[in-house]
Order: structure tokens, then sequence, then C-alpha cells
């Protein structure tokens, strides 16, 4: 989405297609933010004006990892200290330009899949996805 | 008939389907030849046409439902959830009481677990508003309108009074019509109880994605239902389609209706026990044979909302009704006995007897038999169809009071809490107990001790449930729901042995309010629980150090 579209353009995007989040960009390359479900319905929830542009309630400044970054570690205490569900990945900082996105589910499912529990557990946990 | 070796009949759902097959197969079957066991989550048979009376007080909750074994003696009526089904080997897995995975072996299955709610449908509807699908919805609901009509009626700010007094019903089919027009008779039958609220507060409106409502009824009859319940006060939204809910109303294509209850009878999904089938399938509903089994199988049957079933008289697949699943149970049960038997089965064939909708303040549209009623006679006619499904005379003569009761006098107000006594103490769970169940209404705040839980989410994607995070000693779980008053929406798991402290939501209310810090930390752990405290263990870490970023790249596409 552009950063001139209104909240009443974020509604019919939501609406019509089944994502939680939509990348912002200007030019359709460079990442400037994103709309999340969240960002869209606190906004709503306020009373913002159908017409406001989406740059005035969208996450501005995104948390995002460099697509040359090897390590999970730094996306994983975004997502912890800022509560992020999802995180832009770009080429790199300097750029912004968006190469795609990583998932907390996702990662968190590997995590579960992979590391024991500590002690005690007969019934280990059944998990898909 | 040819006496037979006991054959093991098993039926999955207690809805209108399956009570009725379990009833037509126990009459033709007699004891010694068929043992015959109904799955229902529920221990009772719930009359969902009547669910939108126990939301508008005009019948009450237990008016609505029939206790399973008092409608089915001789069938075993068991309470636990069926998990799966394994066709090849004829037999099927379930949770036992204790949490544990056990199975029963069959002779025949019949599955007819009807459909669930999908609030998913429209983005924030799952977050704001009320289905009514089961008894329970119709208890919170129900409890919902009147608090909100108790809020009202001390509210000084009139924008905001009228925001608790707008009612938002989402879908112009039977269940929409009929709770639309229910509340607003419970409503504003009961102003004269309310004396600061004005009639002119109160807006219940309904919310029709086409031009009429109603689409199985005649158009007469769709004309003469829409009149009425704008006369009574109901305000129609036609050719309007729902694009998001939020806590303030609900977002149209081209504009916002506010109002501080959305009730949506709109979207439903195939229950997870289908889903996990793997039989060929129509839109979610298994497809049957013309006789109902599931195709290429000897001995599974399907029925009711959750089957794909062409109706043998007009060539047509058969709707998800009340009406359809009934005749489907009965001819299902004696194309069973004829099988069992050594008999060729017929197919499914059943000519429409008639329709029938309540529309609200004693009035109802309805065809049967080629003529067309409206009015009182017609929602006389209505409730009297369903009188006369109950199981014995007595339970009729029992309901039939209630009813001739709330015709005279005035419904029922009292909003029923269900707090019970509150105290602190400690709880220990083995791994895989539940301590939390989505779904469930909230009630308890726990704080864990030792040991460790997982957070598992189920949604129509994900029906296995998918471990969303895991906390650890000195976490806590449970006040998202107390504090939002909304139904659980995860479950939580033992993960290790465990014990915790807990809190009924009194206590936790009252020490959250007067606990600044608590109420900060809490506040901070709402806002990054998906986050997950996962990764405060070194192991995690370490598997974290393996992963490489690119496996978790989901690629750009044109949108999202
Ligand atoms: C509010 C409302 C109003 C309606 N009004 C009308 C009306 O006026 N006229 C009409 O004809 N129809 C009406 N319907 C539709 C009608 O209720 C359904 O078509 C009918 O109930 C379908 O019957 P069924 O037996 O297929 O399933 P259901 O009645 O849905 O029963 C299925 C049962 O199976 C159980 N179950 C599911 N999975 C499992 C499992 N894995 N293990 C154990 N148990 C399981 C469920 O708990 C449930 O009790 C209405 C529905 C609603 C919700």
């Amino acid at each position: 989405m552009k950063t001139t579209d209104s909240l009443y353009d974020t509604s019919h995007q939501f609406a019509r297609h089944p994502s939680d989040f939509f990348y912002v960009s200007a030019d359709g390359a460079r990442l400037d933010g994103l709309i999340t479900l969240t960002d869209f319905l606190r906004a709503q929830g306020k009373g913002v004006p159908p017409e406001t542009p989406l740059a005035l309630f969208m996450t501005k400044d995104p948390a995002m990892l460099a697509a040359m970054d090897t390590v999970l570690i730094a996306s994983s205490s975004s997502f912890r200290e800022h509560g992020y569900k999802v995180l832009p990945v770009v080429v790199d900082k300097a750029s912004r330009r968006i190469v795609g996105i990583i998932r907390v589910r996702k990662l968190i499912a590997r995590i579960l899949a992979v590391v024991p529990p500590p002690t005690g557990l007969t019934n280990r946990p059944q998990m898909s996805g | 008939m040819r006496r037979m070796p006991k054959k093991r009949i098993v039926i999955i759902g207690g809805g209108f389907g399956g009570v009725k097959c379990a009833r037509t197969l126990r009459a033709r079957l007699r004891n010694g030849d068929a043992e015959l066991v109904l799955f229902n989550k529920e221990n009772h048979l719930v009359f969902s046409p009547l669910l939108a009376d126990a939301v508008g007080s005009s019948l009450s909750l237990d008016d609505v439902i029939v206790p399973l074994r008092q409608l089915l003696p001789g069938v075993q009526c068991r309470t636990e959830e069926v998990r799966g089904i394994d066709l090849a080997a004829s037999r099927l897995e379930f949770e036992g009481h204790d949490g544990l995975p056990r199975s029963l072996d069959y002779d025949h299955v019949v599955i007819a677990c009807g459909n669930i709610s999908n609030l998913n449908v429209v983005p924030g509807m799952a977050d704001h508003a009320f289905p009514l699908k089961t008894v329970g919805d119709a208890a919170v609901l129900r409890t919902h309108i009147l608090s909100q009509m108790e809020k009202a009626a001390v509210c000084d700010d009139p924008a905001r009074r009228r925001w608790y007094l707008s009612f938002n019903v989402v879908g112009g089919g039977y269940s929409g019509v009929e709770t639309a027009g229910e509340i607003n008779d419970l409503v504003r039958s009961s102003l004269r109880f309310y004396s600061y609220i004005r009639e002119d507060d109160v807006t219940v409106t309904l919310i029709h994605s086409r031009a009429e409502l109603l689409p199985e009824i005649s158009p007469q009859l769709r004309e003469f239902a829409r009149v009425k319940m704008e006369k009574a006060g109901v305000t129609m939204k036609l050719n309007a389609r729902v694009q998001l809910a939020t806590g303030e109303g609900v977002g149209l294509k081209d504009g916002f209706v506010p109002g501080g209850t959305i009730v949506c009878t709109i979207g439903s999904t195939i229950a997870p026990v289908v889903e996990r089938l793997d039989s060929p399938k129509e839109k979610g509903r298994l497809l049957t044979g013309p006789d109902m089994r599931l195709q290429g199988r000897a001995n599974a049957w399907a029925l009711g909302d959750c089957a794909c079933i062409i109706n043998a008289h007009d060539g047509q697949p058969s709707p998800p009704t009340g009406q359809f699943a009934e005749r489907q149970g009965r001819q299902c049960a004696e194309n069973v006995v004829r099988v069992l038997a050594g008999e060729p089965t017929r197919p499914f064939s059943f000519k429409v007897l008639g329709q029938l909708c309540s529309i609200g303040g004693h009035s109802a549209v309805a065809e049967m038999l080629g003529f067309r009623l409206s009015g009182f006679f017609a929602w006389f006619t209505w409730r009297g169809v369903y009188l006369f499904k109950l199981p014995s005379w007595s339970r009729r003569v029992q309901v039939g009071f209630d009813w001739a009761w709330l015709l005279i006098f005035p419904r029922d107000l009292s909003c029923i809490k269900t707090d019970v006594t509150e105290r602190v103490s400690h709880a220990h769970y083995v791994p895989g107990d539940y301590i939390i169940k989505q779904g469930e209404p909230p009630s308890r705040f726990y704080v864990i001790e030792h040991g460790e839980v997982e957070i598992v989410r189920t949604s129509p994607e994900k029906p296995d449930g998918e471990a969303i995070a895991t906390l650890g000693p000195g976490n806590f779980f449970g006040e998202q729901s107390l504090i939002n008053n909304r139904p659980r929406s995860a479950s939580v798991r033992a993960r290790t042995p465990l014990q915790v402290v807990v809190m009924g939501r009194n206590v936790f209310g009252t020490i959250a309010k007067s606990l600044a810090p608590l109420r900060e930390i809490l506040t901070a752990a709402i806002t990054r629980r998906t986050a997950g405290t996962w990764q405060e263990r070194p192991a995690v870490l370490a598997a974290l150090r393996g992963f490489s970023l690119k496996e978790f790249i989901e690629q750009r596409r044109s949108r999202c």
C-alpha cells in the first residue's frame, strides 16, 4: 500500500485479502512502514476519520532484518521486546528494498520441534505448522 | 428379520440428524442385535431454531435443550469429543475423560457432526462479535444484552447511552432474522422497567448483503417479514456487506454502523474431525453416494450439515437445515438396517414440508403444505411444531406451560453472573493436562510456580492446534480474557509437571486495580504476549543460533 492511501482504502484491502498486514511503500520498493490489522483496528477504535492517510496510523520505521543477517537472535529479541508478530526482511538497511517477512509463529514452531521439554514430559505435545 | 451377530453402530453428533438416526435405529433393531453408541460433546440436543428465543428471554435456556439420555433410551450416550476416524480400520479415536487418547472399533459409523461457526469471515469479527450456535452462546449473548441495558440505564452521556443500546445483527437468513426480532422485542418490551431509557435510544439493525431477507421463502412472505419487523422498530440495511468489525461497531462499504453489540450469524466451517477425514468433499462437506454412504466406503455414512447429499426428489444438493438433517437421519438409519439384513439400500429423497421463521413480536412467516401463513397464527404453529418434537408428554406440558407464562408476563431481566466463590489456591497438573481450554468463559488467573506450559491455539486452518508459545516459572496466564471479558482465545496445556497459583476473577480484578505495578506489568505482558518467553531457556538460544534466517523468509508477493 502507499503512504497516501486512506483508512478507508485500508479497510478494503483487509476485507479483500486474508492477510494480517500490508507493506507500506511510497515507491513500491523501499519499505516505509507496515500496516497491521491491529494498527488498523486501533485507528478505527479511536474514531480516526476514514480519509486519514495511512502514514498517520501505520507502524513507522518498523524493526527489520537485513537479508545478510545469518543468525536469528536479533529477530527473536525484536519479536520479544516489541511484541511484533511479523518482521520485514530487506536487502540492506540503507536501501530498505523489501525481500519478504519472517513470522514469529513459524520460528516458535521450529523451536518447539527441536528443543526438548526440560524434564518429566511424558506426552510429547502434538504440533502442526 | 434374520438373526445376526451383535453389531456396534457408532453415531458421531447428537444434533437433529444424529438423534433421529439413533432413535430410528433403536426402534428398528433389538438390543441383542445392535449396540448403539452416540458421541456428542454436550449431554443434550440443542433446538437451534429456538436459540434466538432464549437470547430474547421469551424462552428459558432449559426449554431449548433436551437431555440426550432421556431422549435416547437404549443408546449409550458419551460426551467425549471424537478426534479422528480411521475408515480403513473401522476405528475411531477420542479423548477420554482423563485427557488420554482412546479408541473404539465399529461395524458402522454415522458421521453427523454438523458444522461450527467461523467468525473469521470478516476482519475483526472474531474479536468483537457474538456467535449464536450453542446454548452457551445464547446465554452469553443474553447476559451481555441485559448488562448493556443496565449500563445504559445509569449512563449520563446520551451518545454513549445510544451506543450501549445499539445492536447490530449481521446476516438476514433464518437465524439473523429471528435474533434481530427477539433482541428488538426484549429491549423494547422491557423499557418500562428502565425509566431513564427512551424508546428512540434503542436501535436494532439487521444487516444483510442481499436485496431481500430470507431467500428460502416466497417474495410476499419476505415482504411481510420486512414490513412487520420495520414497524416493530428494526432498521434494515439491505445490499450491505460488512467489511470489518471493531469494538465500536461494524464498517460497511459506504459507512459505519456504531453499536456496542454485534451478533454474527454468517460464516460456518466444518468440524475438525471432518476436516481431518481423508474422504472426498464438496466445499468441505463430506460427499456421499445417493444412499448417504461415504464414497467408496461400505460401512461409513454421513448426514446433516457436515454432508453433501443429493436429494433424489429434485436432484439438488440438500440444504444445511434441521428439517433435512432429521429426514436424512431417519433414512440413513433405515439404510443401515437394510445393509445389516443384506437388502439393497435406497437413495435419499425428501419433499420439503414447509418453511417457518419467527420474526419477533409473537409473529412468524410460514409456508406449509402449499399454505402461506403469517402473523400470530404462524408463530403459534412454529412453536407448536417444536413443542411436539420434545421427547415426552411431561416435558411438553412443562415447556408449554413456560411458553404460556412468558406470553402473559414480562420477560425475565435477571442478568445471571456465573462467578463462583473465590479463593487463592495452588493447583497441580501432569504433562498433557489442560489448564484452560480455548472458547471457555474466563474465570481464573494463574501464576506458574514450577514447570512449563504451552499456549495452543486452534483455528479453522489449524484444527489440531498450533503451539504459539511456552511459559515457565514466574510467568502468568489467563489475564487477557479476564480483562477483556471474552472467552479464552487459546488453550493452555502443561508441558511438564506443573504447579500454579490460582486466583478467582474478582480477587484478580481487585488486586490488578489497586496495585499499580501489577497493572503495568499486565499491560506490558499483554502487548508482548505473542512474542513469547520461550527464548529465556538456554536450549532455545542455542537452537536459534543454529537456524539461518533464509529458512524462514516468506518471499514478498505483489500484495503483502
Ligand atoms: C441460530 C440457528 C437457527 C437455526 N434456525 C433454523 C430453522 O429455523 N430451521 C431449520 O431447518 N434449520 C435451522 N438452523 C439450522 C439447523 O439447526 C441445522 O441445520 C441442524 O442443526 C443440523 O443438524 P446436524 O445434526 O447436522 O448438526 P448439529 O445440530 O449441528 O449437531 C452436531 C452435533 O455434533 C456434535 N459434534 C461435532 N463434532 C463432534 C465430535 N468430534 N465429537 C462429538 N460430538 C461432536 C456437536 O457438539 C453437535 O451437538 C438454525 C441454526 C442455528 C445455529
